[in-house]
């Protein structure tokens, strides 16, 4: 980009260097196309390599989805590293290219003086270029912002409150509170996050969200997890000596799982079937 | 020497406090910090708090006492005192306090020459940086297997929370004192800093305030992380109450230090040096302090309440009435704009080496002005991105998305101009021009994680995870660090007299350069995996991005223990450096070296240079080592001896 502000300019001789490897006139003789094929051979590669770890990456390293916002994430990440990839590759490229055909001048006296260049049309271009990238990158953050307005209907609602150094869960509808999270697949849950003493971090691993639990305010989370099995529940908010081990290991599983579990824990099966949402 | 102080008296008797005066310095400092500090422990004791030696109050006034001491002992306090009980002057003292006479003792006493004040900040940044680097290894040596017992969780936290603030506020004093307070008035032709006493005043206030940070660890630890975050902060054991006095110190020692810089910057100008032809670094440290001493408050207020929480009874993050996450709102006024403290004048050493060694003037100086004080004006209303996960709204939560993805325009219009300064340059391979390019890589790891961070859809993934770890190491260590080390690099001949040895200062950079790699890069990948941060202990899964990022810390550290070894080193017994090693051209250079007094025999004039584009290059000097000769305006060639031309 910043070569159109140098384009036709002469970088002046540098004749007194030292020549090791490569002479200066060899520089000089390419000197006008050089830098530009180094830029874009490196640019291009870079920005290649860089497109196929964004989206192979993201798949191979994050924890399994298992809701509908984890996937989102994961795409956001895609994109987001799909766009960064040739800004990295620019960058990477240009930088190359600045040192490319210089002679051994490691010396005391520095090289003859290279001209001046305004780098007003590179900055406008520049702007310009990163402008498109901060509208796409808004545009897209501003769709998967959207809230699935739908969910509050049929949602389970379990209150969260964190304590140090344990999670407690209460499901509304009935009277168990205990320290295991056992959720319904496919169903949307709205926990209610608070905290008993200091502020902890509600972070259910691999369902792609979290909230912070602060004591004296109830914070709230939506998500619908799509995906039966474990998942991890993480404190995410520096919360003193044992933060490190306010692990818990929740569960994900069918609706009648779901009812069977909650009346292991005293429901009757009538409230059960109804808390669950299943028939008879 | 001030209109304040009563003329001299040509035989004055030798006064109280003269004698006193002349005695001041640091082991007078310890030695008055110190009694001050146990008195005060001994009455607090009595008054409040008889048969417990180490409550919250107590703690409180003893470090209140010993930074009190400490400044009293050293002489900080003298120019309000001097004021106040119309001391006489003393011509010797005078002297001595301005750093014209008393040597090498001169960097252990208040003094109120900018470069001796500059060096103080040099020694006591490295220092507290040290003390984090220890944290750091003992963080990383701990996360070595998941269930670490090398660390218990207590002294793992208390070595966090020391870590990270040692880091960053090490990192703040290298900008504040080689940069802001040696340099740069170096590189305006002032003879001075504006504000010298206040100037001098935050070096010695820091000092003492940093020894309170560091005795946190020993005094029971304050397992709560940098950022302090109450109501955790109001739980911690009462080392929390000096940790949260070492930050008013802090607060105290940045705001002053900003004043003097942004009053020196608009007021201390050579004649011809406009606001026009302001090199990149002044304007750089002139936002950036301007930015500090606007937030810093956020800082004072956070941890006034946490003070009077745990002093007085109040309750303004504890409950009956404390509001959960309202700690977290004060704090990011001034932690979110602190980023941008950190970033801009590294970014803008850097475009000074970049122009010195590819040989022509910084690219589109204006561009990059107006992008400095664009990064520090959308700092004051991003802090929406740190309560993502808060409970913020929808609405708000958008509105801090676009906000935050706008950093990119003026940070890509500061990359790209750096990017053109180098773009086919006549480059000079030397040691300082290799950390640009290792800024500029690092800066974009960090930028673009920043951005992927900054849309609450993968900050709901990821906040409180490595993945932030890894972001935030890659802009405070990758860019910051790095390019604060670039430009002490650069400017090490202007502070010692000597040149930096080049093959072990770029053996130390390489080791930087992939220990930078090796330990971030994989943090992004334990966090990616779901690895929560300020953990002791994770999961096995997470063992091997682990293992590999304590290898690069190692590597890290070692390259950063040689290149300060090689500082070191050459200081002592390195070639004598001339006044302009680099033919660089902004005015710094053209001063003898060591640096004389008042800065140039002669004030220097600024002209426009006729031959270059570009009316930020700044090419005048009326006195010796003129490197190009040819770049020279005739008018501006000519010294103007005995004038008051040095003040703009």
């Amino acid at each position: 980009m910043p070569s159109e502000t140098t384009g036709g300019t002469e970088v002046p001789s540098s004749g007194d260097q030292v020549a090791a490897t490569q002479s200066s006139d060899e520089y000089r003789a390419d000197g006008e196309s050089r830098p530009w094929a180094v830029a874009v051979g490196v640019g291009v590669a870079v920005t290649a390599v860089a497109a196929v770890a964004a989206v192979v990456l993201p798949g191979r390293v994050l924890p399994a989805a298992a809701s509908s916002t984890a996937t989102d994430a994961a795409h956001t990440i895609r994109l987001y590293g799909l766009l960064a990839a040739p800004v990295l590759g620019a960058v990477v490229g240009i930088a190359a290219a600045s040192l490319v055909g210089r002679g051994e001048n490691n010396v005391d006296e520095p090289p003859p003086d290279a001209p001046p260049v305004s780098g007003r049309p590179a900055t406008i271009v520049g702007i310009a270029l990163t402008a498109v990238l901060v509208v796409a990158v808004v545009a897209w953050g501003l769709v998967t912002l959207t809230p699935s307005g739908a969910a509050a209907e049929n949602a389970l609602t379990v209150r969260v409150t964190g304590h140090q150094w344990v999670w407690t869960f209460a499901y509304s509808g009935t009277k168990v509170v205990g320290t295991n999270l056992v959720l319904p697949v496919d169903r949307p849950v709205a926990f209610e996050v608070t905290s008993s003493d200091v502020t902890h971090g509600f972070h259910p691993v691999g369902l792609g969200t979290q909230v912070e639990a602060a004591p004296g305010v109830t914070t709230e989370l939506r998500v619908t997890p799509n995906k039966l099995g474990p998942l991890t529940v993480q404190c995410t908010q520096l919360c003193g000596l044992l933060h490190s081990a306010m692990v818990t290991h929740a569960v994900v599983v069918t609706p009648s799982a779901f009812a069977r579990w909650l009346v292991t824990q005293g429901v009757t099966p009538t409230v059960a079937r109804t808390v669950a949402r299943v028939g008879p | 020497m001030t209109a304040t102080m009563k003329p001299v008296s040509t035989n004055a008797p030798t006064t109280w406090s003269q004698r006193v005066r002349a005695r001041q310095g640091a082991v007078a400092g310890l030695v008055v910090g110190a009694l001050a500090a146990l008195a005060a422990w001994t009455v607090a004791h009595v008054a409040f708090e008889i048969g417990n030696w180490g409550t919250d109050r107590v703690t409180a006034l003893t470090s209140i006492a010993w930074i009190l001491g400490f400044n009293l002992g050293v002489g900080t306090w003298n120019p309000p005192i001097g004021w106040l009980l119309g001391w006489t002057t003393d011509p010797e003292l005078e002297a001595t306090e301005a750093g014209a006479s008393g040597g090498r003792s001169r960097y252990l006493r208040f003094c109120t020459d900018h470069k001796v004040v500059g060096m103080q900040y040099l020694v006591l940044g490295l220092t507290l940086l040290a003390v984090g680097g220890v944290g750091a290894l003992l963080i990383r040596t701990q996360l070595l297997s998941p269930h670490s017992t090398f660390l218990g969780p207590t002294a793992y936290g208390d070595v966090v929370t020391l870590h990270g603030l040692s880091m960053v506020i090490g990192a703040l004093l290298l900008l504040i004192g080689p940069f802001a307070s040696f340099v740069v008035p170096l590189m305006i032709g002032a003879r001075s800093v504006a504000l010298p006493r206040l100037n001098a005043m935050g070096v010695w206030i820091m000092t003492s305030a940093a020894v309170c940070l560091i005795a946190t660890v020993v005094i029971g630890g304050a397992d709560v992380g940098w950022t302090t975050f109450a109501p955790l902060a109001d739980q911690a054991s009462p080392a929390m109450t000096a940790l949260a006095i070492a930050m008013v110190g802090l607060v105290t020692c940045v705001i002053l230090s900003g004043i003097s810089t942004v009053t020196t910057v608009v007021t201390m100008r050579a004649k011809g040096m406009t606001m026009q032809r302001l090199p990149i670094m002044a304007w750089g440290s002139l936002v950036a302090a301007g930015l500090a001493v606007a937030t810093m408050a956020g800082l004072l207020l956070a941890m006034t309440f946490v003070l009077t929480d745990r002093t007085m009874g109040t309750s303004f993050f504890v409950p009956p009435w404390g509001l959960g996450g309202l700690y977290e709102i004060i704090y990011w006024t001034m932690g979110q704009p602190l980023l941008y403290v950190l970033l801009i004048p590294p970014a803008a050493a850097l475009l000074e080496v970049a122009s010195s060694f590819a040989r022509r003037p910084v690219v589109n100086p204006r561009a990059i002005v107006a992008s400095f004080i664009a990064i520090a004006a959308i700092s004051f209303v991003t802090l929406g991105h740190h309560l993502y996960t808060a409970g913020l709204s929808p609405a708000a939560a958008g509105a801090s998305l676009a906000l935050t993805e706008l950093f990119a325009l003026p940070v890509g219009v500061v990359v790209l101009c750096l990017l053109a300064t180098v773009w086919r340059g006549s480059i000079w391979a030397r040691l300082p021009l290799f950390f640009v390019y290792l800024f500029l890589w690092d800066l974009v790891i960090g930028g673009v994680s920043g951005a992927v961070l900054g849309n609450p859809t993968t900050d709901r993934s990821f906040h409180g995870g490595m993945v932030v770890t890894a972001h935030f190491h890659f802009m405070m260590v990758g860019a910051v660090l790095v390019g604060a080390a670039g430009g002490l690099v650069y400017w090490f001949p202007k502070f010692t007299g000597r040149m930096l040895d080049e093959r072990s200062g770029r053996g130390a950079f390489w080791l930087i350069a992939f220990g930078i790699q090796l330990t971030f890069l994989a943090q992004f990948w334990a966090g990616a995996e779901g690895m929560a941060r300020r953990v002791a202990w994770y999961e096995p899964g997470f063992q091997t991005a682990n293992q590999v990022s304590t290898a690069g810390a190692y590597l890290l550290t070692l390259g950063w223990v040689v290149l300060v070894w090689a500082g070191v080193w050459s200081a002592r017994h390195g070639r004598p450096a001339p006044a302009d090693p680099w033919r660089a051209r902004t005015l710094e250079w053209l001063t003898p070296t060591p640096v004389p007094l008042r800065n140039f025999p002669v004030p220097p004039v600024v002209a426009e240079d006729s031959e270059a584009s570009n009316p930020a290059l700044i090419v005048s000097s009326p006195v010796a080592a003129v490197p190009d000769a040819g770049l020279l305006d005739a008018g501006a060639g000519m010294p103007s001896v005995g004038g008051r031309t040095g003040e703009g």
